[in-house]
């Protein structure tokens, strides 16, 4: 080839790239509507903790940041809620299943965004931030300790009890309670320690350990979503598209969205959809279990241990007025939507910072995510799953992969 | 699950909104709230049910008002109404159990705790009863972001 002949190619070829970047990606209105309905600026302030008076509390969010770094409150004074929702990934651990005293059942979700959640844990067995913080407390492989220990722990503390009583007034004597420790969820001795408690002396340990949820809560409620770099692409589209503030992003993650939107294509609009990308359900994807046999029956036992709760909405330590506990008020339970298998829909918000996937944490990457939904199980161990094989390509994949990433990515990367 | 989409869908006059058939888009440039009514399978009653919003929400609880009609158009005293629903499309129910609560006008329900948690076509399910006599109506529609 002569040299002004590849001179021409390459200015031919210099002009077509610079054809195909400057032309604008179009979108139709409706995915324009539905990009806008992602976008974060959409999303307002968390909603109202009924059953937490304290929830918007600075005091008590600075007592519950105070208690949720703590390691005395553990058994073996080692581990804080932190450990397992660590600040540095994302709030989360980095590990398919938690790992606490001892190995946790399921994968750690991120505390970003709870604020904005209506149920709590992957099955949903607690209906506030507040009942939810509870649980590690005493859960015999996470933290391992007991109510009465965990309100003995404030008390020990001048620090904590100072900034206790700032928010929450007196802290109550336990000098009548001779034994050390009690709890109705934790071992035999410990239940027998409770149960020979009269009934004062429980409501006074309780209302104390409650507070202390309300505490961590109001602070975990401050920890809000964090704009992405999509954010600012779809902040800046008008109803026809792109305009001349819009930003660059790749035509990978465009394409990602779009498929994402593509209801013929996939499937993800119906789970992960609004600024939270989650439509807070539950849902069964035919994800597996852990140790061999074991099942793990999700929704089922998660909805019949929230009307149990007596830390529910409804219960005798919650601050609602009843009408105000929509969640339960409307609560369906199995009235036509299938529990059994179901795992609650979780945000995509950040979700490239917080691998492994899935309740199970059985998907390693983003990429394995796509995966299991272009191919799933054929039959759930659980249940039935509601999901149909699509047929997307590596490249499909990818561009969805590239558009989680974005939700990820922060703004001002 | 799908008995509950088992019967004879009824037609279904949108009424309020400048086109038939497009659904929420179309509703949400209405400067009135959508009305649904429907005759129920037998013939028996007549529902008209209107959303508190002129959009229908996705993900958010909201409230409805139902008006149950006779077969002349008044107002139906006494009578009980149940309300159900789901998507048929996926075979799935409501997300939530709606609470119906009769309102101080004749024939009148306030129908509350209702959600869509995804966009695609929606059926409400009415269940009627009044004296010995049943009957069950619907409405379909599309909801949309």
């Amino acid at each position: 080839m002569s040299t002004s002949k590849a001179l021409a190619l390459v200015t031919l070829f210099c002009a077509a790239m610079d054809s195909a970047s400057a032309t604008p990606w179009e979108w139709t209105a409706r995915e324009v509507r539905v990009l806008k309905s992602f976008s974060l600026s959409a999303l307002g302030d968390p909603p109202p903790s009924p059953g937490n008076r304290w929830a918007d509390d600075p005091g008590a969010a600075t007592l519950g940041e105070a208690i949720f770094f703590d390691p005395s409150f553990s058994a073996n004074d080692q581990l804080s809620c932190a450990s397992c929702h660590a600040p540095d990934l994302d709030f989360a651990d980095g590990l398919t299943r938690a790992q606490g005293l001892g190995a946790g059942n399921r994968n750690t979700p991120t505390i970003t965004g709870t604020a904005w959640n209506t149920w709590f844990y992957w099955d949903g067995r607690r209906d506030s931030l507040w009942a939810q913080a509870l649980i590690p407390f005493e859960a015999h492989n996470e933290m391992g300790s007991d109510r009465l220990s965990v309100v003995r722990n404030v008390a020990s503390s001048h620090t904590l009890t100072a900034n206790y009583e700032a928010v929450f007034g007196p802290l109550p004597e336990f000098d009548d309670i001779a034994v050390a420790r009690a709890s109705p969820l934790a071992d035999a001795a410990l239940r027998d320690s409770w149960y020979r408690l009269n009934s004062e002396q429980q409501r006074r340990i309780n209302t104390v350990f409650v507070n202390i949820g309300k505490a961590v809560a109001a602070w975990e409620r401050t920890q809000h979503f964090k704009p992405s770099a999509f954010d600012s692409y779809i902040d800046s589209l008008d109803a026809l598209g792109e305009t001349e503030n819009t930003p660059e992003i790749s035509d990978d993650i465009k394409a990602g969205a779009r498929l994402f939107m593509d209801a013929d294509t996939t499937q993800c609009l119906q789970c992960h959809n609004g600024p939270t990308l989650t439509n807070g359900g539950f849902h069964n994807i035919g994800t597996g279990n852990f140790d061999g046999d074991m099942l793990d029956f999700g929704r089922v036992f998660g909805l019949q241990a929230v009307l149990m709760d007596e830390f529910n909405c409804l219960g005798p330590y919650s601050d609602a007025a009843p009408e105000d506990c929509t969640a339960l008020r409307f609560l369906n339970r199995g009235h036509h939507i299938p529990l059994e298998g179901a795992f609650k829909t979780p945000s995509l918000r950040g979700v490239d910072g917080t691998a492994p996937y899935f309740h199970d944490g059985s998907a390693a990457t983003l990429k394995d995510v796509m995966q299991h939904y272009n191919r799933p199980p054929d039959t759930a161990k659980v249940g039935e799953h509601e999901l149909n094989a699509l047929e997307l390509t590596d490249t499909d994949i990818e561009s969805l992969v590239a558009f989680m990433q974005a939700l990820t990515k922060a703004a001002t990367d | 699950m799908s008995h509950i989409f088992a019967t004879r869908r009824h037609l279904v006059r949108l009424l309020a909104l400048p086109a038939v058939g497009a659904g929420l888009s179309l509703a949400s440039n209405a400067e009135s709230n959508p009305l649904f009514t429907a005759v129920s399978e037998r013939g028996h009653f007549e529902v008209s049910a209107a959303p508190q919003d002129q959009l229908l929400p996705i993900g958010t609880l909201h409230t409805w008002t139902v008006q149950l009609l006779d077969v002349s158009g008044r107002p139906l005293g006494n009578a009980a109404l149940a309300v159900g629903g789901g998507m048929a499309a996926h075979g799935h129910g409501l997300p939530t159990r709606p609470v119906v609560t009769p309102t101080d006008r004749v024939g009148e329900f306030r129908v509350e705790g209702i959600k869509f948690n995804m966009a695609g076509s929606w059926t409400l399910r009415f269940g009627i009863e009044h004296g010995t006599t049943r009957d069950i109506a619907e409405i379909t529609f599309d909801v949309d972001f």
